[in-house]
């Protein structure tokens, strides 16, 4: 049990945690991102204008129907971006799909008649979805939202076997190489595991809490 | 740009195809076989999270935590890397197909659950009560009543699992990813290694969730399920133009169903998932019977057609019915004109307007009705257990008609007031005549009469009670705010039944029953 004692310095797990560090900042600027082009997108997508919806629909089937680690591969080795952009980029395209969709759902959420007491007291289009409605649709956004948060954190993983870009995924595994039984290997991967399980774990509780207490101010 | 795509580079591509197909056959059959095992464990552990004992419950709970919230590659190097090093060695195929089938064993079983969970409680009564055990209720009873619900979860996870697949490219899978990146690296071709998996992850992926969709519609006419806005769905959608159901659905409206929290990771709706328990609605429905007012005579309340609720199969017929004869009635309006169909359907005004067309064409029909099949009304019990609905419709016309001329009343135009009205006078009318004697008479004799539905000699406050619930029904179904768990305690509905922009309108409105009872 000593070799395993012998992983719990404080080197290591600073170099540990410095890799949740970078995953952490990947998934919340991917998902900002997401945030903002997803919005646009989900504009585009209800716009009369045939041909910005279209564009936008086939935007969120492609997206939603190709698996992230290919826009991974495409952003770093076809436009050939510095790794952390090209794992912004490939996430944001990736997720402002799902993101699209989300905003989609929280508009809806904003009864219609937000839209015509808000055009009735002289706002432009534009002040009625920036002041009025987007306020309220986010607030339902936000569980759903903060899902999207808890997968992108599980798919930041990929970003080590691809692009060797290194989050905790990858500096887990550079740990493994210099500690080589079977019981550190394990105590390694039982703490990638842990980290990762706390972190999204404490978000998806979070979620679930938020998602209670706006069922309940719904009902009552 | 172009040069990543050069024609060339295509050519070495396809040069590789036997390759190519190889890797897209073992990606169809990494996916096949996972897809197994997850609805295998799916089901398992959906039944267990439901199960009574705690420590089933409790299994069930850290494993779906425990792959929901862990990447799925990590879960896939535990096998890559630790197994081995236990002894136990496996061909990166079986690693695959090990560890995407208890990743999405885990998202599955959150699906089952929902779907159990919104399989109505009086199913699992009824088959305790033929003698069913509890396994025997579950897998032959719920189950399959439930697995129409969760297919179009299901088949949204079965997208998801055949683009999870990929993952394995990074342990050397040999599926179409791996293909692609080892073409790529080998050739530095990477634009058309790329693009090509692309092309074959969507013709894998795209089926998929377009059926999703697809079953998710059909779902939804029959159940009545709702999220979100009205939108094209509508149009291309004649069944959906019931009058409650003006939302969209979102593709895990199935799952949000029961607040089931399968929804939270992989899918994206929403806006909330609310299932109308029983379109109760006054066509059909006649006003409840003041549960309050009328507590005495519980038996013959069972019999009352103004006490019926409808739940399950018969209210989707109901509310399938309403959505048939509102989508005739959009037809005989607009004829071919394919614009003014839509027009009328995605304006609530639309709706509303064609939805007034047919109280009024209900109440005209009921009129008739009543009085040509009340003389040979049959009066068995059997009969009334057969259709209570039909046996008793002429019994209580003459409230359907003076329910729907108040509603007209309080909100609608002077002409159709007038219409309804006259229909509903016409009715009354008619019943006192001749019709309505004997039919009533059937009636069971105890309970004395306590709501008459005669026209002539109302239980005013009795009436007037049934004559706002009846108007708050409409008003619920229509804005389709049924609201979660509503239908276990149907006595407080009076205060959440509304949405918070209608409560104007409803101040209004109750002011004016107020003012009327007043008079």
């Amino acid at each position: 049990m000593s070799d395993v004692a012998a992983l719990f310095t404080w080197v290591n797990m600073r170099f540990l945690l410095q890799g949740l560090g970078l995953t952490l900042f990947i998934s919340a600027l991917a998902i900002a991102c997401s945030v903002v082009l997803g919005t646009v997108i989900s504009v585009m997508r209800t716009s009369r204008v045939r041909v910005l919806s279209g564009i936008a629909t086939a935007y969120i089937e492609v997206f939603k129907n190709t698996p992230l680690l290919l826009w991974i591969m495409f952003t770093f080795f076809v436009a050939q971006l510095p790794p952390i952009g090209a794992a912004v980029l490939a996430f944001t395209l990736f997720t402002s799909a799902s993101v699209a969709e989300i905003v989609r759902g929280g508009l809806a959420s904003v009864p219609h008649g937000q839209y015509e007491a808000a055009r009735s007291q002289g706002f432009s289009t534009v002040q009625t979805y920036m002041l009025v409605i987007l306020p309220q649709a986010l607030r339902n956004m936000v569980p759903a939202l903060l899902s999207q948060f808890v997968t992108t954190i599980k798919d930041t993983s990929y970003l080590w076997g691809a692009m060797a870009l290194q989050e905790l995924m990858g500096r887990g595994m550079i740990l493994m190489n210099s500690y080589n039984s079977t019981a550190q290997i394990f105590a390694i991967f039982g703490i990638m595991a842990l980290l990762y399980f706390v972190v999204c774990f404490t978000l998806s509780q979070i979620v679930r809490a938020y998602q209670r207490r706006l069922k309940e101010a719904r009902a009552g | 740009m172009l040069e990543i795509f050069a024609p060339y580079k295509w050519e070495a591509l396809f040069q590789r195809w036997p390759d190519l197909l190889t890797a897209f056959g073992v990606t169809v059959g990494i996916s096949v076989l996972a897809l197994v095992i997850a609805l295998v464990l799916g089901i398992l552990f959906g039944v267990f999270s439901v199960s009574r004992l705690s420590v089933l419950r409790g299994i069930t709970r850290v494993y779906v935590e425990v792959v929901q919230n862990v990447p799925l590659l990590l879960q896939v190097f535990v096998l890559y890397a630790i197994f081995p090093l236990v002894g136990l060695t496996l061909a990166a195929f079986w690693i695959g197909v090990l560890a995407i089938g208890i990743y999405h064993g885990g998202y599955m079983s959150e699906v089952v659950r929902s779907g159990i969970g919104s399989i109505h409680r009086g199913q699992f009564e009824a088959a305790k009560s033929q003698g069913f055990g509890y396994w025997q209720t579950m897998f032959l009873i719920i189950l399959p009543q439930a697995f129409r619900i969760i297919l179009p979860p299901l088949a949204v996870q079965a997208a998801n699992l055949v683009k999870n697949t990929s993952v394995l490219a990074l342990i050397a899978g040999g599926e179409l990813m791996y293909f692609s990146n080892s073409f790529a690296g080998a050739t530095s071709y990477y634009g058309p290694a790329y693009v090509m998996a692309a092309v074959l992850y969507f013709a894998i992926c795209f089926p998929l969730s377009r059926l999703a969709l697809y079953l998710e519609r059909r779902t939804r006419s029959h159940r009545h399920l709702s999220t979100g806005d009205a939108s094209e769905e509508l149009a291309t959608d004649q069944m959906e133009v019931t009058p409650g159901t003006h939302d969209i659905t979102g593709r895990a409206a199935a799952a949000t169903l029961a607040g089931g929290v399968g929804t939270m990771y992989e899918t994206v709706d929403i806006a909330p998932a609310r299932q109308a328990p029983s379109p109760r609605h006054p066509l059909h429905v006649l006003g409840e019977a003041s549960e309050g007012a009328g507590g005495g005579e519980a038996g013959a309340d069972e019999l009352d057609p103004l006490n019926q609720r409808f739940t399950g199969r018969v209210a989707a017929e109901i509310a399938d019915e309403i959505g048939l004869e509102i989508a005739q009635e959009i037809a005989e309006e607009c004829g071919d004109d394919e614009a003014c169909a839509r027009r009328i359907m995605h304006t609530k005004a639309g709706r509303l307007k064609a939805h007034r067309r047919l109280e009024r064409r209900v109440a005209a029909r009921r009129g008739v009705e009543g009085s040509a099949k009340g003389a040979a009304l049959p009066a068995t019990p059997d009969a009334a257990a057969e259709g209570l609905r039909d046996v008793h419709a002429p019994a209580r016309s003459p409230e359907a008609d003076d329910v729907l001329a108040s509603r007209a009343e309080t909100a609608t135009s002077d002409r159709i007031t007038k219409d309804v009205r006259r229909k509903a006078d016409a009715a009354t009318q008619a019943r006192d005549g001749a019709a309505a004697r004997p039919a009533r008479k059937d009636l069971p004799p105890d309970g004395e009469q306590a709501r008459p539905a005669g026209g002539n000699s109302p239980d005013a406050a009795a009436r007037s009670r049934a004559v706002r619930e009846a108007l708050l029904d409409e008003e619920a179904f229509l804005d389709n705010d049924y609201v979660p768990g509503e239908l276990d305690a149907p006595a407080a509905r009076e205060s959440h039944v509304r949405a918070p922009h209608d409560e104007a309108d409803y101040d209004a409105e109750s002011e004016d029953d107020a003012r009327r009872d007043d008079e």
